[in-house]
């Protein structure tokens, strides 16, 4: 009966102090499950952007931070589509093309933005509330809901604006570290991103195979994203114009031509990154005026849209107006 | 004490577009300065309130009744009718030549020429890319390259 009762204590005194355990505890065991646990499943996300949300299903099968496939399910127009991570890039193919491309530079991802949350969240400029007990897919799991620390004057104005969304939360598997469900609102009460896996398999079998291009697949350079200015002025039938100003420390981030369909004129997207903001630099030659008939709806980015001739320019980003203005007038 | 001057840089203080110099000189003045101080603490809660209300659609049905109301409404009586009507075109001219005129004079750099409405799918396009660096698989950055739909 003692021992029993021993027993009992031992097991209620280790889920209470599971339970308890820091925030930053939870990350750092989401990080390693990350970087090292073998698992597949299928996932759904959605993109919230203005009155649109994209909804994306595919199936995945992971090797820790070394390898991933992922087969795209929905939208229905898009399945089959491969992804696959080989040796450090993104490589995306179509079967029926028999061709592949190799995805740009990615921003941070998984382990990574793990870590930079970690970082922020030691630094004090994020936030940790205390874990929310859950269940999710039938598993116990702990809600870590981030958030932006409030603005402190005497920091430095890098920190006070760090890039971080408004809110993150994470459902954390207990047993495994594993990020089963994750939300993320850039602004508040606003969720843009959510992350549901809606099956999970642990320690599948994973033949190599699965993270290799098929025999007979060519490698061609990305279409749409560009690695230089001058890889995507070959692409585009107009010269693109750059700022002579920039704010400190912005730099150019990713290059985009967009073109919605053949006979339109394609839309080339700077995106830059600064410590304290980004901002998008948008230009297109001879472009239908119905781009610009829709009403603005209120938000907090500064936008300047203006034409010059027969080209058109949009400037949006979270600088200041004046700090906008600058940009637009300095473009060679 | 220059107050109104500080009171206007509280908000874009909350919105993180104050500059370091000026954030330096408003922390100081907040602090020798217990009436913005308080009006500091006030604007904040009042930044926060504001970002923590809900956000509301308005009922998918609503369009259609406005649209179908619209359509039912008793239709007006022209409002120039008669000698009115022959009167209006040299009107109208004088209108338009007056119109083009001022926007000549005014706009001396016609190609600069700032485009009022601004780019709804811009404005999303930046948006995305934004969320989309913090997605946890890179599929929303392919999509975003190549487009949700082929």
């Amino acid at each position: 009966m003692r021992t029993l009762l021993l027993l009992l204590l031992g097991v209620l005194w280790g889920a209470v102090g599971m339970a308890q355990e820091r925030p930053i505890q939870w990350l750092q065991r989401a990080q390693q499950a990350e970087e090292t646990l073998h698992y597949a499943g299928v996932r759904t996300m959605e993109l919230r952007v203005g009155r649109r949300t994209q909804r994306i299903e595919e199936r995945f099968w992971r090797q820790g931070a070394r390898a991933e496939r992922i087969e795209i399910l929905a939208p229905a127009d898009r399945q089959g589509e491969v992804l696959i991570l080989h040796e450090g890039r993104w490589l995306a193919y179509r079967p029926q093309s028999k061709e592949a491309f190799e995805l740009p530079r990615l921003p941070l991802q998984g382990a990574q933005l793990l870590k930079t949350a970690i970082d922020l969240v030691q630094a004090g400029i994020v936030q940790a509330d205390a874990p929310v007990e859950a269940t999710l897919l039938g598993r116990p799991c702990v809600l870590v809901r981030l958030s932006l620390a409030p603005i402190e004057f005497g920091r430095t104005p890098s920190e006070k604006r760090a890039p971080f969304p408004a809110a993150v939360s994470l459902w954390i598997d207990k047993q495994t570290g594993l990020i089963l469900r994750s939300e993320v609102a850039m602004r508040p009460n606003e969720p843009a991103l959510r992350m549901e896996i809606t099956r999970l398999e642990l320690n599948p079998r994973l033949t190599p195979d699965l993270f290799a291009l098929p025999s007979g697949v060519t490698v061609r350079p990305p279409s749409g994203e560009y690695r230089s200015l001058e890889e995507a002025q070959r692409a585009v039938g107009f010269p693109i114009r750059t700022p002579r100003y920039l704010p400190t420390g912005a730099s150019l981030e990713r290059i985009l031509v967009r073109r919605g369909s053949p006979d339109q004129s394609p839309v080339v997207m700077l995106h830059y990154r600064a410590p304290n903001a980004r901002f998008t630099l948008f230009q297109a030659y001879k472009m239908r005026h119905a781009l610009f008939q829709h009403p603005r709806r209120p938000k907090p980015l500064s936008t300047r849209f203006w034409q010059d001739g027969d080209y058109s320019f949009g400037i949006v980003g979270n600088l200041s107006p004046d700090e906008i203005e600058r940009i637009a007038k300095s473009l060679d | 004490m220059n107050c109104t001057r500080y009171e206007r840089w509280m908000w874009d203080a909350l919105e993180g577009r104050l500059g370091e110099s000026q954030a330096q000189a408003l922390q100081a003045h907040l602090r020798q300065c217990p009436r913005c101080q308080r009006q500091w603490e006030s604007a904040q809660a009042t930044y926060h309130a504001l970002h923590a209300l809900p956000r509301l659609r308005a009922p998918e049905q609503l369009m259609h009744q406005v649209r179908a109301r619209i359509q039912h409404a008793p239709a007006r009586p022209p409002l120039f009718g008669g000698w009115k009507r022959v009167a209006l075109a040299p009107a109208l001219g004088l209108l338009i030549v007056l119109g083009y005129w001022a926007f000549t004079v005014r706009t001396p750099d016609a190609t600069q020429t700032i485009v009022q409405e601004p780019s709804e799918s811009w404005v999303e396009m930046h948006e995305q890319l934004e969320v989309a660096d913090w997605s946890p698989t890179p599929t929303a950055n392919y999509f975003i390259t190549t487009g949700y739909s082929r």
